[in-house]
Order: structure tokens, then sequence, then C-alpha cells
């Protein structure tokens, strides 16, 4: 049968195909699996100024601490860094986030759609414009009345009225990031 | 305001084309053009490759083709900016390809333009990979074997059967796409790159986090933006009303 032969690719093309996957499966994989290599080592190897072997070879590592892999990285980001706080914060956002949106989409998803009225639709719209608008382009917009009151002088004596000496909350840079 | 300074037509137009909203919008258009056909057209091509792998070794290929999407942009993006710089592993290697020991792709703005696009492809093709990679687990059999009984090549095959079956899913994975492209953000804070290329949201970003808060030029910026995404929404929009809109 002609169907059975055609079943059987030719081997150029088997080569073709799999040379290609691997290709794009090296470029996914290997940075990562590089980071986490590296993440063993130490800074001076993995971000080593004189050669980039040094992050294979481990020279420093083993001059450092002694052994060819090292946990000081992770001891570093978590109690030194207190990077676990970053993962509770995110955790909360996640979670809260997570249940509101669902509750608030899942209903709102089904009134839209059983709705007859003409609304209906511009919300859909409006929801589609809004899916594709940078977060940022929200912020310039709440910055002001959330955490930059006392730097404008029409809105001084609300300051006051609220006993606020604090400094601008310039931590509002690391919530944009976020 | 650059109206008033101006001394005629020709001296406005000149000093509004200059505008550095300009450099952003066209970063972010550039960006959003050539990544999002791009990334559509290797995530095909993965799928169709991982479609004919035998079954054992399906599950760990997916799984590291998804790598890129999983991993958090920011994080992701930085790990490639360690690795492209010139004493990283990706840097040493590209200077000994090109044989060009000063080569440094952070220094020159086309060399930004470029690796930004390249890390926007790698990050959004396995998107468009497990869409597709989806839709072909339901191309109707029944068509492929009566194609094959007819004579039909392996490429027209897919031609004429498979591409026209992925079409719907095309279009939606495209209007995705432009959405997230278009509000691009963490690769330029990741690669370090705001000297050479600016995005509609890192311009609004810097605005809004430099030493003096520009807010009006942040809140014009993002209104800006937002009449851009309607603009470019503008044919998906009109589509949506017709299919939807004139039902009643």
């Amino acid at each position: 049968m002609s169907a059975s032969i055609q079943d059987q690719k030719p081997l150029y093309l088997k080569v073709l195909i799999n040379s290609f996957l691997v290709l794009w499966l090296l470029m996914a994989a290997f940075p990562f699996l590089w980071t986490a290599w590296g993440s063993f080592k130490v800074e001076a190897d993995f971000f080593s100024k004189a050669d980039w072997t040094n992050a294979l070879t481990g020279v420093m590592t083993i001059a450092e601490s002694g052994e060819y892999f090292t946990t000081d990285g992770y001891h570093g980001a978590w109690v030194q860094e207190e990077f676990w706080r970053a993962a509770l914060n995110t955790l909360i956002v996640v979670v809260a986030t997570v249940c509101i949106s669902l509750t608030f989409g899942t209903l709102g998803g089904y009134a839209l759609a059983r709705s007859a009225y003409r609304y209906a639709f511009w919300v859909l719209l409006i929801a589609l414009v809004f899916r594709a608008m940078p977060p940022i382009t929200l912020v310039s917009g709440y910055l002001l009345p959330f955490f930059l009151v006392e730097h404008v002088g029409a809105f001084a004596h609300l300051d006051h009225c609220f006993g606020g000496d604090q400094p601008a909350v310039h931590a509002v840079d690391a919530d944009i990031v976020l | 305001m650059a109206w008033q300074e101006a001394e005629g037509f020709g001296d406005f137009f000149s000093k509004a084309t200059n505008l550095p909203f300009y450099g952003a919008m066209s970063f972010t258009l550039t960006y959003t053009a050539v990544v999002t056909p791009m990334a559509i057209i290797l995530g095909f091509f993965i799928a169709l490759g991982v479609n004919g792998l035998p079954k054992l070794l399906r599950g760990p290929t997916i799984f590291f083709s998804l790598l890129p999407m999983i991993v958090t942009p920011l994080v992701g993006a930085l790990i490639l900016f360690w690795m492209i710089d010139s004493r990283g592993v990706l840097g040493v290697g590209l200077q000994n390809i090109l044989g060009d020991p000063t080569l440094s792709l952070k220094a020159s703005t086309p060399m930004m333009w470029v690796t930004l696009i390249v890390y926007g492809i790698w990050s959004s093709c396995p998107f468009a990979f497990v869409v597709y990679y989806a839709g072909l687990q339901t191309v109707p059999q029944d068509s492929i074997e009566s194609a094959k009984l007819d004579g039909a090549s392996r490429w027209q095959q897919t031609w004429h059967i498979v591409i026209p079956h992925l079409v719907p899913l095309t279009t939606f994975m495209a209007l995705i796409k432009i959405m997230d492209n278009f509000r691009v953000f963490e690769p330029i804070v990741s690669f370090n790159a705001e000297a050479h290329a600016q995005s509609l949201s890192s311009f609004i970003y810097n605005d809004l986090s430099g030493e003096t808060q520009l807010l009006s030029s942040a809140a014009a910026t993002s209104v800006l933006t937002i009449i851009g995404v309607v603009i470019l929404l503008s044919p998906v929009l009109v589509r949506t009303w017709r299919d939807y809109g004139n039902q009643r």
C-alpha cells in the first residue's frame, strides 16, 4: 500500500526534524541548566571576570569552600538577603489575586453570557482593551492619590489631617517592578 | 508646549517627531511586529516535530520546551543577560564565532534591539507550541487518510489539512501575543537596555521612578498607549462587533 509506505518518513526528513528539535531543546533548556549549575558555585566563578570556563572547573569554589559544589548561594539568598520574605509576599499576592479574580471573573462571565442586554458587548470590548493595556499605564493615575499626597500643595492640608510626616513612599518603585 | 516654542509648522513637525515617545513607540511596534509572527511560526514547527516523536520522548521534550515560558520573564531575561555579557558563556561564544573579541551585545542600539527581539521570540514561542500541539491532537485523521490515498505528499497534507485546521487557533494566539508583546517591559529592565531601547511600558516607568517624577508625562504616555492598544486591536474589535454585536 502506498499509505503504509508514506508513513515511513524519508531519512533526510527524520534527520532534519530531529536535529531541529535538539537545537530547540538546547536553546530552551541550556540557560536554565547553566544557571542551576552555576548556583552551586561561588560568585567569583559564575561571574568570573578572568575566564568563563571557571564556572565549569570551579577553581574559586574549591579555593573558597574546599568543595566542588557549595550551597553558600542558597544560604545567602534565603537567610542573609531574606529572600523568604519576598517569597512570602509573592505567595500572599498570588493567593489573593487568584481567589478574587476567579470569583469575580467566573460570576461576571456567567452574568455577561446570560445577559440579553447590549452593554454586555461593550463590557467585552472594554475587557479586551484592558487585557491588552500594560499594567503600568494604570500606575500613573493611582500613584498620586496613594503615595504622593504630601508632594502636592493642594493636598497638603489633607496630609496634615492624617498627621502624616512620613517621606513620600518611594518604595512604590519596587511595587511597579512586581 | 512644542507647539508654542516652535517657529513654524516645519519646526514643530521636526520637534514633535523627535520626542522620546516616538522612540518608545517605534521599538514597541517593531518588537510586536517581529516577535508575534516569528514566535508563532517557530512554535508551529516545534509542535510538528514533537508530534512526530515516539511517545516516550514527548513528555520530557514538552517539559523542556515550556521552560522559557514557565520561568518568570524577569528571571529568564536576567539569566540571558548574564550569559550574553561579554565575559559570559554566550558572549564569549559569539565573539569566537564571529572572530571579534571586542564584540559586546550591550554596546550598540541595533544589537540591543536584536537581542531583545530574539529574547522575545525565545520566551514566547513555547506558548504557540503548546496551543499548536493541543490543536494537532484534534486534526481529523479521516481527512489525512483520504489525502494519503489520493497520493498527497507529506507537505501537501500539512498545507491543505493541518494548517487550515489550525487557523482559528492562530487568530486567537495572534490576539493574545500582540497584547502581550505590546506591553513588553521585563526584558528591558533585565537587559538594562533603557539607553538603547525603550518600550512604552518602560518609558512610563522611567517617568514615574526618576528623581523628579514626571507625572503628567507618564499620564500622557499612558493615554497614548491605551489609544495605541485600541488602534492595534481595532481589526479584532471590528470582527467581534460583526460576530457578536449584530446578533440582536
